[in-house]
């Protein structure tokens, strides 16, 4: 057993650090029947917004070399529809689940993330354990202050920050100020062809795995948090990699599209040898 | 659906630019309707990172059959190259299939595309059954027309070919007046341009498009994850926004945009 937020009351403990990343699991009801999602360490959930989201026009996607862009632009059916949708899957669930929040007007944050934490088993435990707040590409320090604040003030839960790949030290020292770990990083854009058109998005594929270790050592330098590295891992040595340089969990991403079998045998991996 | 290995057993070359491939596959076959995909893990993640979709039809004994022709992408360049006793790793099945016609007497297989094996799940099916089966297809020449003669004969087959070289000299929806007017149900695969004729053609001939009428088969060439996790194939509907893998990829088409 791991735990994510030391300094936290209610804490965040996973059974081993293997997490999947926002954007692959869905809900948790995604991958249901294919793999044993519960012998993961947790889920991060798939953006949730206050009110519902279409996300961007077709195409979204293009293949590249070892990889893929993929530009959603944040679609989600809103807090309340996720939440109908979910409960009852969420209610049984036996792991961990993590809620990403992307980064919105404070007093959307506020209250999407006071509806998700105020869903709760018969028995009064909340049904969500963390959220994972994301930052967008441009911010400041007084924006990230003020997210937090509005996610905190009604919901008491753990709140891990997704940084931006690149986040100058002064964001970096602020997310640290107010987050129980830091998770390196949001994949960076690049844009490839679908047929003649381009597409521009997040970059996933195995090129991340280096950017993000460099990035790992550099944030490792600089604040003393946990850090969960997300990107670009494909196998336990990748999972080991990250693990004996600076990260205390990963997160899978496009390995659960290319693999789903392998990853949940990694995660599975490292709850026994734990 | 699960991830679990499917083994090619039979290989024929059923034209010049036809391929026939026979997998076993005892934990999908039974449970796949025609329609429905598999993810096929293809080549190197270097070439070729997501999985392929493919979608075979259910031909009894725990096998799939799949039609394939030639194609650039190197993931189908690769399946395609396959020999008897290789391996392929596959998720599935995945999204929903095509209905099975209910009080329908003549069914309408249309296709101006290769993907074929879910029309020949569906004539299967409806032969079985006693019905009256039309298969029309389209395409530039002869040659690249699916073969006549693997054609069962009780199937009503028309062709259509932009040199005339078999059957009409055109499209393949310049056949469609009659065609609509006899069908109980159409069943098509092939492009949205063909799709798009579908519905403005049913409009015009049947005085409107009514539900459970029309159904097609929409198929990016790519579906990262294949169960509504990636939103790579969200799709713009009367409905409102559906998923290509959840809600198709077979969609009644009188549901969806003229634009789609």
């Amino acid at each position: 057993m791991i735990e994510l937020a030391h300094q936290h009351k209610i804490g965040l403990m996973l059974a081993n650090p293997v997490m999947i990343a926002a954007g692959f699991a869905g809900y948790g009801k995604a991958y249901h029947g294919l793999i044993n999602i519960e012998t993961f360490g947790a889920i991060v959930t798939n953006p949730i917004t206050l009110r519902p989201e279409r996300g961007t026009t077709q195409p979204r996607l293009a293949e590249t070399s070892a990889g893929f862009i993929l530009n959603t632009g944040q679609q989600n059916p809103g807090v309340k529809k996720v939440i109908k949708q979910n409960q009852n899957f969420w209610a049984h669930l036996k792991v961990p689940l993590i809620a990403h929040l992307p980064a919105d007007e404070p007093s959307d944050l506020h209250r999407t993330a006071r509806a998700l934490a105020s869903i709760t088993t018969p028995q009064g435990h909340p049904l969500i354990a963390a959220f994972e707040l994301g930052l967008p590409p441009e911010c400041t320090p007084r924006d990230v202050k003020a997210w937090l604040e509005a996610i905190q003030s009604d919901a008491p839960l753990p709140v891990l920050i997704k940084l931006p790949l690149g986040a100058p030290l002064h964001l970096i020292e602020a997310a640290a100020a107010s987050a129980v770990a830091l998770v390196i990083s949001t994949p960076p854009l690049g844009s490839a062809l679908n047929g003649s058109e381009l597409v521009i998005g997040h970059l996933y594929g195995a090129a991340l795995h280096s950017l993000i270790l460099q990035e790992i050592q550099l944030i490792r330098q600089q604040v003393d948090l946990p850090l969960v590295a997300v990107g670009g891992i494909h196998t336990l040595a990748d999972v080991q990699n990250f693990l004996s340089h600076g990260a205390t969990a990963v997160q899978l991403d496009s390995l659960l599209f290319i693999d789903p079998q392998q990853a949940e045998m990694m995660a599975a991996e490292l709850t026994n040898g734990f | 659906m699960k991830q679990t290995q499917i083994t090619l057993i039979q290989k024929e070359s059923i034209a010049p630019a036809w391929w026939h491939l026979t997998m076993t596959a005892p934990d999908l076959a039974d449970r796949l309707i025609p329609g429905q995909f598999l993810l096929v893990r293809c080549a190197d993640l270097f070439s070729c990172y997501l999985r392929r979709p493919i979608f075979p039809s259910p031909m009894g004994n725990d096998c799939l059959s799949l039609r394939l022709r030639p194609d650039p992408d190197p993931g189908m360049a690769w399946l395609l190259s396959r020999q008897i006793g290789d391996v392929l790793d596959v998720i599935g099945p995945l999204g929903k299939g095509f209905p099975l016609p209910q009080e329908k007497r003549n069914i309408l297989l249309i296709s101006d595309g290769f993907r074929l094996d879910p029309l020949l799940g569906q004539m299967n099916h409806a032969l079985s059954e006693n019905l009256s089966v039309t298969l029309a297809l389209g395409g530039s020449r002869a040659a690249n027309l699916y073969p006549l003669n693997s054609l069962p004969s009780a199937v009503e087959f028309q062709a259509a070919t932009l040199d005339g070289s078999l059957g009409h000299r055109g499209l393949v929806t310049d056949l469609l007046p009659d065609l609509l007017v006899w069908a109980d149900v159409v069943y098509a695969t092939g492009s949205t341009s063909l799709y798009h004729s579908l519905k403005i053609q049913t409009e015009r001939v049947r005085f409107g498009l009514v539900k459970d009428f029309l159904y097609g088969l929409l198929s990016p060439p790519l579906h990262p994850c294949g169960v509504g996790s990636c939103l790579a194939c969200s799709l713009e509907t009367a409905a409102g926004l559906k998923l290509i893998c959840l809600d198709g990829p077979v969609f009644d088409l009188s549901e969806i945009g003229n634009n789609d």
